[in-house]
């Protein structure tokens, strides 16, 4: 449970120490860096959060109305700047996260890491990332804990569902959803909208977002809730 | 539950202030690595499009491992703009230099959403490809986004038997071990480890999707047998890719057409 901050929660003493003073960010983002954040960390985070508010669509799926309104730029700006008002520095546990929130120590704020710069990731790799990271910072949902991942947890064609490379196993591990509407399952309802309905994203974008969707999608451990969203994406519920 | 959970968090609050100085101290080491990681980046090597013109198909395959294997651990967002002009980059003509010029802008920014990217770079010159498959060499390995986008642009402009050969070899090449060191494995988050997972391969992806994409959208480019046969053998190749994600799409295109 909880475990998107519980990792990172050493590490975040240094944040009640040091990260006290804080300064505005452009004036098109009402978010507030801290005096810490690097400044290339600052503009990339700025440049993707306009790349977000400058989306357009010429239509949006059911789920992503109820989770995100409307495909308009100015819905994500709304749904991250109302989750999100201030970010911070941390190394989110450690290893590769580029980004991450920790609740009880901030309810607003999201911290990034050095990875956000450092790591090649596409666009909107980064900021599905952020988005999945802005939706934990919703405390009357319980932060929307993930649920344990189904043990074994297979594939298509029944292989363990864990990274070769990485050693990352997933089964029994707390990085899964039993519903639509949690971090997972509102970042494919984003990405797969994106890759449908943006009418101002490049080829690359639309396939990157179809791309990314896949391994979010396959976080959902509920048959039910996975063809529930198939069908929202096909356009049927 | 919620009481533990608060109790833990005490804990380890707590232990967070006293271990924060500790942390920060080793933090500023970390720095230190990034710095001499930057300085590497310079040492990247250079092809020209006249020896690789002259190189045989094997050896082109040869140097896309070594490359992978012996490219500094650089993955900043300033490689594109440490890239030099080669020889046959001076040799483009003004058109071409022009949109190269654009292509090193697009790659520094990390902007993926360019609109020049569908305008510009759709019906590109043989010259142009050529020097899109060079800079894909130069590229460290673990700057997997920039090395993708010139695969997907490559992919999306098939124009003859040497794009779908250069697509080939992305596959013969060793699969990248983690976005710190493509040549080393490091311990990932379960939390997000797909998008680690995703952006290791992403060249690999990407140029599968493109390759689906012209095989359904534009066939007529396969009317030509050759055309054809080189297409299926670079699904063929990405099938013996070692990474699951990557042979799963493959897989998927190979039943479809
Ligand atoms: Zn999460």
């Amino acid at each position: 449970m909880f475990n998107f901050f519980s990792k990172t929660v050493v590490r975040a003493g240094i944040l009640l120490i040091f990260g006290s003073h804080c300064f505005a960010a452009a004036p098109e983002s009402s978010v507030v860096f801290d005096s810490n954040v690097p400044k290339d960390i600052q503009a990339q985070m700025l440049n993707d959060l306009t790349f977000m508010a400058e989306l357009q669509g010429s239509n949006q799926t059911a789920f992503h109305k109820q989770i995100f309104g409307d495909f308009s730029g100015n819905s994500y700006k709304n749904f991250f700047e109302t989750r999100v008002r201030k970010i911070g520095m941390n190394a989110c546990g450690g290893g590769n996260a580029v980004a991450c929130v920790i609740p009880f120590l901030a309810s607003n704020k999201m911290f990034l890491t050095n990875n956000f710069v450092k790591f090649s990731h596409p666009q909107i790799a980064r900021m599905m990332v952020v988005y999945h990271e802005a939706r934990h910072t919703e405390s009357q949902q319980g932060n929307w804990a993930h649920d344990t991942c189904p043990t074994p947890f297979l594939d298509e064609q029944g292989h363990d569902k864990k990274s070769i490379w990485t050693g990352a196993i997933l089964e029994g591990e707390a990085a899964c959803d039993s519903t639509a509407f949690g971090s997972y399952g509102s970042s494919t309802i984003l990405l797969k909208n994106v890759t449908k309905f943006c009418a101002n994203c490049s080829d690359k974008v639309k396939m990157d977002a179809d791309i990314y969707a896949i391994d979010q999608l396959g976080r959902i451990n509920r048959d039910d809730v996975k063809k529930s969203m198939i069908a929202d994406f096909n356009g049927n519920k | 539950m919620e009481t533990n959970n608060l109790k833990t968090w005490l804990i380890l609050g707590f232990g967070g202030f006293l271990l924060g100085g500790l942390l920060f101290y080793s933090s500023l080491g970390h720095h230190g690595e990034d710095k001499t990681v930057l300085k590497e980046t310079s040492l990247t090597t250079q092809h020209s499009l006249a020896s690789k013109k002259e190189n045989s198909q094997d050896s082109d395959a040869t140097d896309l491992n070594r490359n992978s294997e012996l490219t500094p651990s650089s993955k900043t967002s300033q490689t594109a703009q440490s890239l030099t002009a080669t020889k046959s980059v001076s040799a483009l003509s003004a058109d071409d230099h022009k949109k190269w010029e654009v292509l090193q802008e697009i790659l520094a920014s990390q902007n993926d959403n360019d609109p020049r990217l569908d305008k510009t770079f759709k019906g590109m010159s043989d010259d142009l490809h050529l020097i899109l498959q060079e800079q894909y060499l130069e590229i460290p390995a673990e700057n997997r986004n920039q090395r993708g986008l010139l695969a997907f642009l490559i992919a999306r402009d098939l124009k003859n038997t040497e794009d779908l050969d250069f697509l080939k070899k992305i596959y013969e090449e060793s699969p990248c071990l983690s976005l710190e060191n493509c040549n080393s494995r490091t311990s990932s988050d379960p939390h997000l480890s797909g998008v680690d997972e995703a952006s290791m391969n992403y060249p690999q992806l990407a140029s599968l999707y493109q390759l689906e994409k012209q095989l359904n959208d534009n066939p007529g480019i396969f009317a030509d047998s050759s055309m054809k046969d080189h297409a299926m053998a670079v699904i063929e190749q990405a099938l013996k890719f070692p990474v699951a994600s990557v042979q799963r799409k493959a897989a998927e295109i190979q039943a479809r057409f």
